[in-house]
């Protein structure tokens, strides 16, 4: 008797899954701010919360928004949109903080809105592009993306490196 | 760990809460400023108040403010030396973790180099 369909395709299937070949990955929060969509990487980041009472600090560069007590710590809160020459962002009740920390730097940064974490592949990472001024240096590449359009990748250790710097020299 | 308490003037300067060392302030002036250090935390609303400070060779100076808030004690554990991340300026000296607020601790003679 000629074996019957299932019994052929059950005589040349696998007996577990095969591996896929790995694609690498790297997992990224997502955030809005003004209007750009970003991403840093989900290990600079500590925590998300809400906005607390903001003390601003006198002589310092207008990126640094002020200070904010957090758990017992005075964390700094920097305007991504400030520090990227992108506009000035405005805290509003929708507005949460991320406190980021990058080599032991604590820091925290202002986002509108919380999309998430997003794992991106490696492969679809573009590098930033050129002619994008000083923003350039910190940017880890960009994402088109369905969901989100287009997702900058931010290298937040550079960030925090540079208002450190720029803070310093006044 | 240091216990303890310590005594802050604490004073109003544009909206903003300030806080300094009840030791450095020798007294507070309640007529207009005639002279003031300059601006260092920012033009003052109206500028109403001084705080009064000493320098070298017990020469004042004076730090005009909008007004004092009042003397507040506060445990030291509820000091805060800045972040190292992003520097302030010089005479930031510090904040004071008061429940949700934070209020920046100001060093008065700083405030004399500050550009």
């Amino acid at each position: 008797m000629e074996p019957s369909l299932l019994q052929r395709a059950l005589a040349n299937a696998p007996e577990r899954a095969t591996a896929q070949a790995a694609r690498p990955d790297e997992e990224f929060f997502v955030f809005r701010t003004g209007d750009l969509t970003l991403g840093v990487r989900s290990e600079h980041v500590r925590e998300v919360t809400r906005m607390g009472p903001l003390t601003p600090l006198p002589r310092s560069p207008s990126f640094l928004m002020g200070v904010v007590g957090h758990r017992g710590e005075v964390v700094p809160l920097v305007d991504l949109l400030r520090f990227l020459g992108q506009g000035e962002s405005k805290a509003t009740a929708r507005s949460r903080l991320f406190i980021s920390d990058t080599g032991g730097q604590i820091v925290g940064f202002l986002a509108d809105h919380v999309i998430g974490l997003r794992r991106i592949f490696v492969a679809d990472k573009m590098p930033a592009p050129a002619g994008g001024g000083s923003t350039q240096e910190f940017l880890d590449g960009v994402v088109q993306s369905r969901e989100l359009g287009s997702l900058s990748l931010l290298h937040l250790p550079r960030i925090v490196q540079s208002a450190r710097q720029k803070s310093v020299v006044r | 760990m240091m216990t303890g308490v310590i005594d802050l003037v604490v004073f109003e300067v544009n909206g903003t809460k300030y806080a300094v060392d009840l030791g450095q302030v020798r007294r507070i002036d309640i007529d207009e400023p005639t002279e003031s250090i300059g601006q260092p935390l920012g033009a003052p609303a109206r500028g109403h108040r001084a705080l009064v400070f000493s320098v070298e060779q017990n020469a004042e100076r004076r730090l005009a403010i909008d007004q004092v808030l009042g003397v507040s004690r506060v445990p030291i554990t509820s000091l805060r030396k800045m972040p190292t991340a992003v520097h302030a300026a010089p005479f930031s000296i510090g904040a004071w973790l008061d429940g949700e607020e934070t209020v920046l601790l100001v060093d008065l003679p700083s405030m004399i180099s500050a550009p």
